[in-house]
């Protein structure tokens, strides 16, 4: 099929370029309920991604349409042919800025590997329940998803790229019971390859925090006091800087965002530093080479709270005319100055799990309900839950602190934790 | 128009029988559904316009075999007369390997009785008035491009109008011993997404049709992008709302996602099994107020999550989940029903065939009432009518809510004020806002514009709906 592919596309005179991503997925998936396996599944599949680039004219100007459709290995050549057709006659109607496709900048095709090794599933499992070990609570049920991924990507202008990865994703959710009352967290985790440790350190902190969220007592009115943000929701905040600095949402109005804008103006806290990265061990989604097989490279977008570069997709950046950065899946946020530990002078409140924390890269707006928090009345931390937090990151953009300790969880590394000094806990 | 089946499945149809029937000699259960689903996104915006295939296109199997304990699948995309032996032998394979890296981690693999199905052999074919392929991407495109510059046209704040158009062709089959089931319809979705920025904050809402419709759809576009103005200026001009209790009306979109979010998720019977449902131990009991009615079902309604075969070729059904107040019963996938000693009621759905099947919800919905919405308007001192929704989420186990809603406008002794509040946060504990229920208006309206997740993953289309409803919710 992919001989097939390239020959026919490569002869397809009314077509300016074509991309193909040839995609293989193996996967491995045990759902467990408690300690016992409720089902295993296992998934095998191929395909081929094909973009295809027409260059089209209306009054006088010049456009590049561009339209995708995926094809399947089962498809016969004649239903492949017609498939591509009607991708051809979708991209005729496509009326965008052109751009140049990337050309090949590498003198010879290029293969990176990562290792790949076969999941050592059964000490996977015995982590996993390494320290489900008490009555009251424990995990009741998980599902465990290993994947092995290779891709190949090719283009008409002599880009031609291969490379191999394994990631994982892990979904938990734990109970625990007090005085008859029965409480559960939730935890979906990214990895890149899954090791046995690391996953036995993920359920072990989890069925901590839901030990203390079955003694939690129901959220107060907190204003006034330091607030702060802790694991994936902190990930979740920063990523709005993230997305304002991409040159899609710069290129379509949505950012304001331009290098040398200042983010943080006279700030008290701490300055944001951000730097995309296309490799983290923690990450699912670490990767040499972007979609359109651009060699990704670590790459600073914000220092001292100031945008240095833009960054994205090479379509996007071209129409900014800025250099080609290309997709880099995650970033590094620069670690702040406050020790945490330094806090436990005076009362503060620690939001560590919510429902769905959620900030909006659009608009900004930030919050969510409060599945689990610790509050430390100037003595010792009380589990609390429910409530809830709103606000929006330009009212704290200027005040925001970052914790010195370091985080690190799928596309994210830095700072453990964001502490505000304005925001309100409603309960 | 007639809506068939794929060519593909139709000629694949024998292949993937002669499959079941070889795995059959060894397995006591086997199924086999066939996916070939198809379908076009196209987004026209300021900059330039975007044609790809829909999110959720698929070509492709999954076996479903009992190993003589449990329950095991294995999802492939190729598939022949000469690959059956292969597929056959990683079956084997996979099942063997799974035993013994149990045995090694000490666990064993819950025992399932074998499914029991009735004898069905039928076709399923939809009908809508213009099929997808039979308008040119010419005319879509411009029927969309008018829609965003008519939009445009309303305002000097806005960035961009994004008119977004999405169809599906459904193909599916399903093939076990008993069973040799197609089902063939369409469905589409609109939306209309104005963004505007004023003082350097970017505002944007999104308005939208769905259906078991054709491309006549787009023509619900000219209903909608007036409205979409009038409701941008609403958040554009919002104020931050004061978190508290109050008196509130949900209109038929937020009161289909309380439906959906706070009570629908905890009832999806596969958390029964895992004893994530604090929903079990209210059985027959009242769990909302007298005047709540609550229904899911593929065949409760006509929308995007009618079909007439779930996932696990279990014939669509009608599931009265809450009766007056009492919650009657929740709805499951073939194995939780087996698990739990009940019928599945026809809810067992996958993202695609790469996915598992779960308890899923479908159309899901509150009855309606007897109340008029200019009634339960002049019977709020102070309160807000809530009107649209950007996300929920499920707290199966504690009841929790959180349910992200667009705006609320303000009503004052009986009357709106000009005053709207963006965006909101509607939290609480299911049985309180369920039981606080204290008007239902008349007419039940459904939306089918998102998807449904389950947790953070397996998305799924789904309808939501139902009447006005006022309550007290706290919101932030």
């Amino acid at each position: 099929m992919f001989s097939f592919l390239i020959n026919y596309l490569t002869n397809f005179e009314k077509i300016q370029d074509w991309k193909i991503i040839e995609r293989k997925k193996d996967s491995i998936e045990l759902y467990f309920i408690k300690k016992e396996l409720d089902m295993h599944r296992s998934v095998e599949v191929l395909y081929y991604d094909v973009t295809l680039y027409v260059e089209n004219k209306k009054e006088g100007k010049t456009y590049l349409g561009e339209s995708n459709t995926v094809v399947s290995p089962t498809m016969k050549e004649s239903e492949v042919i017609k498939v591509l057709n009607d991708c051809y006659q979708a991209a005729c109607y496509v009326y965008n800025k052109p751009f140049t496709i990337l050309k090949k900048k590498i003198s010879k095709d290029t293969e990176v590997n990562q290792e790949i090794s076969p999941f050592a599933l059964d000490e996977l499992i015995k982590g996993m329940f390494e320290h489900d070990l008490k009555t009251e609570g424990g995990l009741g049920a998980c599902e465990i998803f290993l994947y092995t991924r290779k891709f190949h990507i090719i283009t008409s202008k002599g880009i031609d790229v291969i490379y191999k990865k394994q990631d994982a994703m892990v979904e938990l959710v734990s109970y625990w019971i007090n005085n008859k009352k029965e409480v559960e967290l939730f935890d979906n985790l990214y990895f890149g390859y899954l090791k046995k440790e690391e996953l036995s350190q993920k359920v072990k902190v989890l069925l901590e925090e839901t030990e203390k969220r079955s003694k939690a007592e129901p959220m107060k009115d907190f204003e006034g006091i330091p607030v702060i943000l802790e694991g994936d929701n902190v990930s979740e905040f920063f990523n709005y800087f993230v997305m304002k600095s991409n040159a899609q949402t710069i290129y379509e109005g949505i950012s304001n965002y331009y290098i040398d804008f200042k983010i943080q103006n006279n700030p008290k806290g701490d300055l944001l530093e951000i730097t995309l990265k296309p490799y983290l061990e923690s990450s699912s989604r670490s990767t040499p080479y972007d979609n359109d097989g651009v060699l990704l490279k670590t790459t600073p977008i914000i220092e001292d709270g100031v945008v240095k570069n833009i960054h994205g997709e090479h379509r996007f950046t071209s129409y900014l005319d800025l250099p080609t950065t290309g997709m880099i899946p995650n970033f590094s946020v620069g670690l702040g100055t406050t020790d945490l530990n330094e806090l436990k002078t005076k009362p503060h409140i620690v939001l560590k799990k919510f429902s769905d924390f959620q900030t909006n890269s659009m608009t900004g707006d930030f919050g969510g309900e409060i599945r689990f928090a610790q509050y430390f009345d100037g003595k010792s931390y009380n589990p609390l839950t429910c409530g809830t937090i709103s606000s929006n990151v330009n009212k704290v953009v200027n005040s925001m602190k970052f914790s010195n300790e370091k985080f690190q969880s799928d596309i994210y590394e830095g700072p453990k934790a964001i502490i505000f000094d304005n925001l309100k806990v409603s309960k | 128009m007639k809506v068939n089946l794929s060519v593909f499945l139709e000629e694949t149809r024998p292949i993937a029988r002669q499959l079941v029937d070889e795995l059959l000699k060894t397995y006591t259960y086997v199924s086999l559904l066939g996916a070939d689903s198809m379908g076009k996104r196209y987004m026209v915006k300021k900059t330039g316009v975007d044609i790809n295939d829909a999110r959720f296109s698929e070509r492709g199997f999954v076996l479903r075999v009992h190993n003589s304990v449990g329950y095991m699948e294995y999802a492939f995309n190729e598939l022949s007369i000469d690959k059956i032996p292969e597929i056959i032998s990683k079956i084997n394979e996979k099942s063997n390997y799974l035993k013994e890296q149990l045995k090694n981690a000490n666990l064993v693999q819950i025992k399932y009785e074998k499914l029991i199905e009735d004898s069905m052999k039928k076709d399923f074919n939809e009908d809508v008035a213009i099929l997808p392929e039979n308008i040119s991407y010419k005319d879509k495109l411009a029927k969309m491009r008018d829609i965003m510059e008519k939009t445009f046209d309303l305002s000097d704040e806005l960035i961009d109008v994004r008119v977004i158009y999405e169809e599906m062709n459904i193909s599916k089959i399903f093939i076990s011993k008993e069973k040799d089931l197609s089902q063939a319809y369409i469905w589409s979705n609109t939306y209309i997404i104005p963004i505007a920025s004023k003082n350097s904050q970017v505002k944007y809402i999104h308005l939208g049709s769905s259906g078991l419709k054709g491309v006549e759809i787009l023509d619900e576009l000219y209903d909608l992008y007036e409205d979409s103005i009038k409701q941008l200026n609403y958040v554009l001009n919002a104020k931050t709302i004061e978190p508290g209790e109050y008196d509130v009306i949900l209109n038929p979109e937020v009161s289909g996602l309380v439906a959906h979010e706070a009570f629908g998720h905890g009832v999806e019977m596969d958390m029964f099994v895992k004893g994530r449902a604090n929903a079990v131990h209210y059985l027959n009991k009242a769990v909302a107020s007298k005047l709540v009615n609550m229904y899911d079902g593929a065949a409760s309604a006509r929308e995007v999550s009618s079909y007439f075969f779930d996932d696990e070729g279990v014939i669509a059904g009608d599931t009265k989940i809450i009766d007056k107040g009492i919650f009657k019963t929740g709805i499951s996938d073939n194995l939780s029903a087996e698990r739990l000693g009940i019928k599945s009621t026809g809810n067992g759905k996958r993202q695609t065939f790469e996915h598992k099947a779960y308890s899923r919800m479908t159309n899901t919905f509150f009855g309606e009432g007897n109340n008029s919405l200019e009634s339960m308007i002049a019977s709020i001192d102070y309160g807000f009518l809530l009107e649209s929704f950007n996300s929920g989420m499920e707290d199966p186990k504690n009841w929790g809510i959180q349910c992200v809603i667009s705006r609320g406008r303000e009503i004052k002794n009986g009357k709106f004020t000009d005053k709207v509040f963006a965006p909101i946060i509607m939290t609480g504990y299911v049985p309180d806002l369920l039981k606080s229920i204290s008007m239902v208006s008349k007419g039940v309206e459904l939306s089918g514009s998102g998807y449904c997740g389950k947790g953070y993953k397996e998305f799924v289309k789904t309808s939501i709906g139902g009447p006005y409803i006022k309550a007290r919710g706290k919101l932030s």
